[in-house]
């Protein structure tokens, strides 16, 4: 038998090819020192956790069971959208902002493709998340809008200002390799909503998250990051200033 | 060492598009697994691309790299499958030699595959693989054997 030598071997099928270009099409641009999906996994990641732990109540329909998100690298923009053209996206008109005074500038934002599992395996109807990032030095806050609002937990503490009723909250996110183990440590600490596990990094990653959720003309506004030097003022007040924008 | 760039880094992914398939298939011995399998491996080898040292080597880095995610994948996902129930159709349009094959034992069969079907020297398999010269020579040669018994069986 000699290389090449077997004839008849199977090639790739026609559904395979089609999804291996989509991959390649979908491939961030390389940056110097940044492991792009990585990072994109683990915004992912955390986009999931935050709109999963925001809904410990029963919805229409039964209980939330999961989110599942998808987003696309093709998708991305670097300029702020307008009002108008996010409207289109999601289907209500969000405030926007370029810039806070706090010197958080929009860097780019992505489109996120959503749908809710209910209790019973019932679908809703796919929706659609506008996620913009803003940066300052080496930090990121993320900003995420959407025209289906997700129940928000129990836990999170409500505040009232300028009219409009914000929910805080805040705990540590594990994401872990798929064969972790979970230990009794992670199970106490989740069963007090200290702790979210998210699965699917390639080592144990811990970050502190925060996120401050709230909604206004059709719009529920979700204001999070991890390791933010940011407190929950500094949240609150950003949040007013986009409102008032 | 300048990095390939995106266009690049496509069509060489492209070009090797059927040798993925199938060995992502050979281990996985299903086609979901294998497509899910090649995906990841096209985006870590994209993330990693620095780690690919010279770029005449691109087909045999990224069979590598395919090859470390098929197995992380069968760890998560117990895909396992006991040679019984090796569907017919596990490989359509597939000759008789290509089904013996799939029979082999992995030890055996992925040398097969990466140098029969995919064309890789002994030196490249080992590389793959991470074996001695001797010992993908001496696999090549016992799988050659139970292959031609298995054969020859079947007539």
């Amino acid at each position: 038998m000699k290389p090449n030598d077997l004839q008849n071997v199977p090639k790739a099928p026609q559904g395979f090819h089609k999804r291996l270009v989509q991959t390649l099409d979908s491939l961030p641009e390389r940056k110097e020192g940044i492991s792009m999906k990585r990072k994109t996994l683990t915004k992912l990641l955390i986009a999931a956790a935050v709109v999963t732990v925001m809904a410990a109540t029963v919805i229409a329909g039964g209980r939330m069971l999961m989110i599942s998100a998808h987003s696309y690298h093709g998708d991305d923009y670097y300029e702020l959208p307008t009002a108008a053209w996010a409207k289109e996206k999601i289907g209500a008109e969000p405030k926007l902002i370029a810039e806070f005074s706090n010197g958080y500038t929009f860097d780019h934002g992505g489109i996120t493709e959503n749908e809710i599992t209910t209790e019973g395996n019932s679908k809703t109807q796919p929706y659609v998340t506008l996620d913009l990032t803003y940066r300052k030095a080496d930090e990121s806050v993320e900003l995420s809008l959407s025209s289906v609002p997700t129940p928000v937990s129990s836990d999170a503490e409500q505040i009232e200002r300028d009219g409009i009723t914000f929910h805080y909250d805040s705990y540590t996110h594990k994401i872990v390799p798929v064969d972790y183990k979970e230990t009794e440590e992670d199970k106490a600490a989740a069963a007090n909503g200290e702790l979210v596990l998210g699965w699917g990094a390639e080592t144990v990653e811990v970050y502190e998250f925060q996120a401050l959720v709230w909604e206004q003309n059709g719009v529920q506004y979700h204001l999070y990051g991890h390791d933010l030097t940011l407190t929950q003022d500094d949240l609150s007040d950003m949040a007013c200033e986009l409102m008032a924008s | 060492m300048k990095i390939l760039d995106k266009q690049t880094f496509t069509t060489l992914v492209l070009k090797s598009e059927d040798t993925l398939y199938r060995v992502a298939w050979s281990i996985l011995r299903n086609s979901a697994d294998a497509e899910d399998a090649v995906q990841e491996a096209v985006l870590r080898a994209w993330e990693k691309l620095d780690s690919l040292r010279q770029p005449q080597y691109f087909r045999t880095w990224l069979t590598r790299i395919l090859i470390r995610e098929c197995y992380r994948l069968r760890r998560a996902g117990s895909l396992i499958i006991p040679l019984e129930e090796l569907p017919e159709t596990a490989a359509p349009d597939s000759g008789e030699i290509w089904r013996s094959l799939q029979a082999l034992p992995e030890a055996l069969r992925l040398p097969v595959v990466l140098h029969y079907v995919e064309g890789y020297n002994v030196a490249e398999t080992g590389a793959i693989l991470r074996l001695p010269a001797g010992t993908v020579k001496s696999r090549l040669s016992r799988a050659r054997s139970t292959l031609r018994m298995e054969l020859e069986e079947s007539k």
